[in-house]
This record gives C-alpha cells, structure tokens and sequence, in this order.
C-alpha cells in the first residue's frame, strides 16, 4: 500500500455543468472563488446515505488539493462503512476508497437538486428558503448527537 | 524642446472678435499666465482652442443656450444676406519636427431675416485646414478629412482632456466615470490599435478556415456552430456592458453636478449632511448584511458537511483512540513484514540472520493476531486523528455559534430599519421642501437627484449581470475551442490546415501578449510618473507612500503604511495628483505637448497656492513645457504674484466698453 497517489477526483459531466448553476445563484455561498474540494464535501456529505454511480467522468480536482483535513474527511467516509476490523486497512486506503467518495458525491448532487427545487417559487430560488430548511435539519442531528445521547 | 503653442489668431469668433493672442517663446519663459475675470473670454480660448481642433466647443453646457459663434458686434452691424466668416488659427512649433504647424478651422455664416422680422445667422460650410511649414520647404495644405490624422498626432481628441481642462472639474478627475478615460487614455498612448487590428483580421482567417473545414467534418461543424453561437452571445453581453458604461458616464457626473448643486444651498445644507449621514451609515450596513450573508452561507454550508458527517469521524475518531490504547499507534510492529516472513517456509530473521523456526514461526502468528492494521495504515490513522479531533470540536460548537449568527442577524436587521426610516423621513424632507419666495426648486433638484440614483443602481444591476454571463461565456468559449481542437487533431489527414490552424492560433497567442506586455508597460511607466512628479508637487513630505494605477484604471494614494488614502486627499492634493497623471501621460505620449488650463489654482487653498504655483513653475522649467494658464483676478494672488514675479509671461484681458469684445488680443 502506499500514501494518496495524487491523481484526478471526478464528477459526472453533468453535475460538472450543475456547479455553474449553483455559482450563478450562490447556492450555500458557492462562487467562482470557492475551492472545489469544499464544493465536493458539500456534496459528498449530502450523499453519504444515497451514493450512485458516475454514469461519465469529468475531471474535477486533484488530490492533492484535499489537504490533511481533506483526507481526514475522505478515510472517515470509508472507514465510517467498514463492518469489521479487518477491513480497516483497504478502507484507509485512499487510492480505492476515493472512488466510494465520488459515488456518495454523485448521490449528494441530486439530493442538493432536490433541495435547490424545493426552495424555488416561480423560477426563483431563495436562498434563505434553503438555509432555513437545512437549518432545520442541522438542528435535529445536533440534538440527536450531543443532546440525546447524554 | 517639445511643441509650443504659438498664437492663437481669431476672426469674427465670439467676444474675441479679431485679433491675435500670442504665446511666442522668445524669452524662454515656458509658463503664461492669462488674467482675466469671470466672463471676460477664459474659457471661451479653451473653446476656440477645441472648436479649432475638434469643431467642438466642450465648456459650452447647453449648446440651445448659447450665443452663436460670430462675434456680437459683427452680427449687430451684419445686413441681410451678408456673408459671414469666422475663424481660429492655431500655430503650433514642433521643435524636434522642426515645422510648424497651422490649425485653422473656418465657418461661414448667412444672415437671414426669420418670420418675426429679426436676424439669425446660418451656418454654410465648415472648413479644416493644417498646414506645415519646414526649416526648407512649404508643403500642401491638408483639408479636412486628410487634415484630421494631423491633430490626432498632436492634440488626440479622445484625451484631449489631458491637454486643455478646466481645474474647477479637477475635483472629479479620479470619480468612477473617469477610470474609463484613463483607460482609453493608456490604451491610445500605447497606440495598440495596429495589434487589435491584426488581432481581429487573425481571427477572421481562423474563423473563415475552420467554416471550411467543418463543411466536411460533422463532427467539427456542431462544435462550430456552438462556438459561433456562443461569440454571438459574447458580443451581445459585451454591448450591454458598454451601453451601461456609457449611460453611466453620463448620468453619474450629472447626479453629481445637481447634487453639489443642492449640497451648497444654504438653507437645506444641515439636511443633506444628515441625509449624507444616514446613506453613508446604511450603504456601511447593507455592506455588513452582504458579507453576513456570506458568512452565514459558508456556516450553513460547513455544518452540513460536519453533521452529516458526524458519525463517521466520530467512528473514525474511536477506532483509533482504541488502537491508541492499544498500542498499536503509533506502529512499532511491521505487519507486512510479520507476514511475509509467515508466508516463506524458510525465511531468515531480517535482523539477526537466523533462520526462522517453528518456535519464532508460533510467535510471529501471535503477534500477527495482535496487530490488526498495516504499519502503513497505522500511520495514516496516526495523521488522520487531529484533523478529526478538530472537526469533532468544532461540531460541538454549532449550536454556539447559531445562537451568534442569529443575534447578529437580528441586530443588523433593527439597524437597517432605523437608518432607513431616518433616511426617509430626511427625503421626504427635501422632496416636500417649498418656499414659493425662493428660485431655487429644492424639490424637483432633488427628485431628478434621487431618480438618477434609482437609474444608475439599475445600471449598475445590469452591468453586474451582463458582466457575470460574459466572463462565463468566455470561459465556456474557451472550453468549446478546446473541444474543437481535440476532435480536430484526431481528424485523420488534413496535416496542411492542422498546420494553419495552429500557426494563427501562435500567432494570435503571440500578439495579445505583446499587446498586453505594451499596456503594461505604459501603465507602469504613467504608474512611475505620477509619482515622481507628485512628490515633487506636494509638500507633505512624510504622508504620502506609493502612487499606483490599479487594474480598474483608477488612481490610487497609499501613505507611508501603504494604507489606501485616495479617498482622503484634500482639494490641493487631488489636484496635484490630477496634474501628476496628466504630465506623465504627457510624457508617456512621447511628445511634450502643450497644457491649458482654465483656473489652475482654483480648487487650491491660499496658503497653498504658492506651493502649487511654485511646483507648476519648475515642472514648466524643468520639462521645457508650454504651460497657459488662464486666472481670475482673485485666483492669481499675492501668494501667485510672489512666486511669478518676472518668472512667467504675464498678459491681462479685459473686456470692452460695449462688452462686445476681449481687448489685449
């Protein structure tokens, strides 16, 4: 095994063309002067539970743009799916378990359309509309970790 | 050395009439102060000068207003039928030409009898000529047309601001509607209109070839026709960007006029400095809810991926505090090693040479049971645990945080309202002011005031917009040229036109390079100047830092912490600055040309105007540069007269008996 082979992460070409979108309206504060990755963990976090399959490849961004708490976030998602011990060492492994991140980042593009429709009236998206409807959900998993759990 | 003007010699034109004004450099005097009061032909010269050159009388307000050109008393004695002629000439010297040159602009008029029985003055033709006159011969006179490329050489009119400006407008040479002149400005000095030319015609080879190639290759003609569609969309945005920057280099200087206008009007002053107040306060807020906005957009943002993400890191985070606990992290043990030793029947010890034996073999399948990760993991899990830790921290504190975000939010929201309430009462002030005794319509002034600003914030809306989609077209553009490139190179054969293509590509490559390195390079040039000369000129000497153009074409001051301060510079000093760019646009021009200047100290404060005067005296000196400047009695004060004493040419004007004439001419 060896260290995070700096190679391309992927998108889907169509989601690649989404982004645009989402920089037009500054969805969640995503523009132009936004770093990829923090786009990428945006989404890779919303599809934690949903990944799908790149139906193409488009070059997105290089690993190494990941930075340490990048690869943090990444290994955490694959170690966070392995079911016994022994499958810690493959799941560390970047250089297979990328391809798991861009899955749940796939699946976490269309859940983020979903969000994005659903706070659009009239062909207007309202931000604040968003924000509120993630807040609400923000709050429950707070609770739900640090609240209930005590 | 440079260029002088010589004379000025008028027919028939305005209250000049007919006679000669002459600024000869006989007696290497470089600086000419003409003194005259208000209304007696100051800036009527500047007019003569820009008639003559541009046919254009730029200080004229409202053209429908004014009186015509023909000198008052000519008209008044002029008959029925009559012919009229009125003239300027301008003389200039090019002494490194060594020629000189003559202006002359000339305009006949008809008098006609109008229904109501009065005289009015027609115009009929309108004549330019320049001449030139060597050390050994005469040449042809230009006329007009052919004539016009001359005063593009000498007098530009698209910076003709640079040569002949009033130093009243002084105050409003670095505005925003003036970042687009200095702009023009730079971009005519570096004389880059050949290169954009052979850029343009580039592009229109390539264009022409990649039609013909895309005839025969489907394939190439979709992309084509993306990419025509895509310039189309280019041009249309860049269209709007320009309507925009030219209505708003109309209406801004306008809402500024009527609002210096009401600013000045007594009896309203105290509600305009609050009105002032209370928009500064609300644009300083509406700034503070932008960048809430963002902040609280980054937050949510953040959140989304560290709570979803919480059971995950947190299950990360476990682990390896256990194998921590463990012992396992950091690694002391090779688990790679441990099982390619196991894997080998006869494998030797790597540290003792021995061999392994059954015995070793039962200890090494121990210790194999013991590590559960590779010593490689091991190290990862190891750098993996602060990133986490931090993570986990930071999720602790959402809610924290929220409650901040929500405070905040609520605060600037009550703030806003209160500045906009007072801001609307103060309107609502000025919008209702009426005093039926006063000729001043404070009402109208400030509803025209109010109803430029709602254009000019739409404008700037809309050129925000347009300037958003066109720096996306142009990067989708750049994407589909790729594109076509791609598919083009696999293209079997066509090597010749692969080879054509690529070479206009070079070339155009190659071209804006240059064009850009010549841009830069003036820019730094003017940069450089500006501020030699104003350090010269200000006499401040432990205030001021780097003077720079930035890459808006704007004119920025920092002081000695390198902190902007443009915005803080008094009257004195935006117009040392204002001279400073112009010199070193002068001087980055190449040709040392003549400056006139209507009231150049009027902005300036007594006790600096001798500082002032002094420094435009030994630019004058030292540069060998004609300066005309034009002062009101009170303008050329004690201070000036000091300074001028037998240093400059001194000529008075004064307006005739009959008012209908300059006399001194």
């Amino acid at each position: 095994m060896a260290g995070f082979i700096d190679r391309i992460t992927y998108i889907s070409p169509s989601n690649f063309e989404y982004i645009k979108e989402l920089e037009n309206q500054k969805v969640l504060g995503i523009d132009s002067s936004l770093q990829r990755k923090d786009i990428f963990f945006l989404a890779m976090a919303l599809g934690l539970e949903s990944p799908k399959d790149l139906p193409k490849q488009h070059d997105f961004i290089r690993n190494s743009y990941f930075k340490e708490e990048g690869e943090a976030l990444l290994r955490a998602v694959n170690i966070g799916t392995a079911e016994s011990e022994n499958e810690i060492d493959e799941k560390t492994n970047l250089n297979n378990g990328i391809k798991y991140c861009e899955k749940c980042a796939e699946g976490g593009f269309a859940k983020l359309r979903e969000l994005v429709a659903e706070s659009t009236y009239s062909g207007d998206f309202s931000e604040d509309v968003l924000e509120k409807k993630l807040l609400v959900q923000l709050k429950f998993k707070f609770k739900q970790y640090f609240k209930d759990n005590l | 050395m440079g260029i002088f003007i010589d004379h000025v010699e008028f027919e028939n034109y305005r209250q000049y009439g007919t006679g000669k004004l002459s600024f000869n450099k006989k007696n290497k005097k470089m600086l000419y102060a003409v003194i005259a009061k208000n209304g007696t032909g100051k800036t009527t010269l500047l007019n003569a000068i820009t008639w003559c050159l541009y046919n254009k009388e730029y200080q004229i307000d409202d053209k429908s207003k004014a009186l015509p050109l023909i000198n008052t008393a000519v008209f008044q004695k002029a008959n029925h039928n009559d012919e009229i002629t009125v003239s300027v000439k301008l003389l200039i010297v090019d002494d490194d030409e060594k020629k000189n040159i003559e202006f002359t602009r000339i305009q006949t008029f008809k008098i006609v009898k109008t229904h109501a029985g009065n005289k009015k003055a027609i115009s009929n033709d309108n004549n330019f000529i320049v001449t030139f006159t060597g050390e050994h011969e005469n040449t042809e006179p230009q006329y007009n047309s052919d004539a016009q490329p001359w005063v593009k050489q000498y007098f530009d009119e698209d910076i003709r601001n640079f040569y002949f400006f009033d130093g009243e407008q002084l105050k409003e040479f670095f505005g925003e509607s003036k970042s687009k002149a200095i702009k023009d400005s730079i971009y005519n000095i570096a004389q880059i209109t050949l290169l954009e030319k052979c850029i343009k015609r580039i592009k229109d080879i390539r264009k022409d070839l990649a039609k013909e190639i895309a005839k025969d290759y489907p394939s190439l003609s979709s992309i084509e026709e993306e990419i025509n569609k895509k310039k189309e969309r280019i041009e249309f945005e860049k269209g709007v960007l320009r309507d925009c920057e030219n209505e708003l280099a109309e209406l801004v200087p306008k809402r500024e006029a009527i609002e210096s206008e009401l600013k000045h009007y007594e009896p309203i002053k105290a509600l305009k400095v609050k009105q002032a107040e209370y928009l500064g306060r609300l644009n300083k807020l509406d700034d503070e809810a932008t960048k809430f906005k963002k902040d609280k957009a980054d937050f949510v943002r953040r959140y989304v991926v560290l709570l979803n993400m919480y059971p995950s890191i947190k299950k990360t985070y476990d682990l390896i505090v256990e194998k921590e606990k463990k012992g396992e992290l950091p690694p002391d043990i090779d688990k790679d090693l441990v099982l390619r030793l196991l894997e080998k029947e006869e494998a030797t010890c790597p540290i003792c040479n021995g061999k392994i034996n059954e015995n070793a073999r039962s200890h090494l399948k121990a210790l194999l049971n013991k590590i559960t990760v590779s010593s490689i993991t091991a190290n990862e899990l190891s750098r993996t645990k602060g990133p986490l830790e931090a993570c986990l921290e930071e999720t602790g504190k959402f809610e924290e945080k929220l409650t901040i975000f929500n405070k905040r939010e609520n605060e600037l929201e009550r703030d806003i309202k209160h500045e906009k309430d007072l801001l609307q009462e103060v309107n609502a002030k000025l919008l209702t002011y009426g005093n039926a005794s006063e000729t001043f319509d404070v009402a109208a002034k400030e509803r025209e005031s109010q109803n430029l600003q709602s254009q000019i914030n739409q404008l700037y809306i809309r050129q925000g917009g347009a300037g958003t989609r066109y720096r996306d077209f142009v990067e989708d553009l750049a994407a589909l040229n790729k594109k076509w490139k791609d598919a083009f190179s696999k293209q079997k054969g066509l090597e010749t036109k692969k080879r054509e293509i690529n070479l206009l590509d070079d070339l155009e490559n190659h071209y804006s390079l240059v064009m850009n390195n010549i841009i830069n390079e003036i820019l730094q040039e003017i940069s450089f100047t500006t501020q030699r000369i104003f350090d010269e000129m200000i006499w401040k000497k432990n205030t001021f830092g780097k003077v720079s153009i930035n890459g808006d074409y704007e004119v920025e001051v920092h002081n000695k912490n390198n902190v902007l301060m443009t915005a803080s510079l008094s009257a004195t000093e935006k117009m040392a600055l204002a001279y400073a760019f112009t010199l070193a646009v002068h001087r980055a021009s190449g040709k040392n040309c003549p400056l006139v200047i209507d009231s150049p100290l009027g902005r300036v404060s007594d006790e600096n105007r001798g500082n002032m005067a002094r420094s435009l005296l030994e630019i004058s000196t030292i540069t060998t540069k004609q300066l005309i400047m034009l002062f009101t009695p009170d303008e050329y004060s004690e201070e000036v007269k000091v300074v001028y004493d037998n240093k400059v040419n001194v000529q008075e004007l004064k307006l005739s008996m009959d008012e209908t004439h300059v006399e001194g001419v």
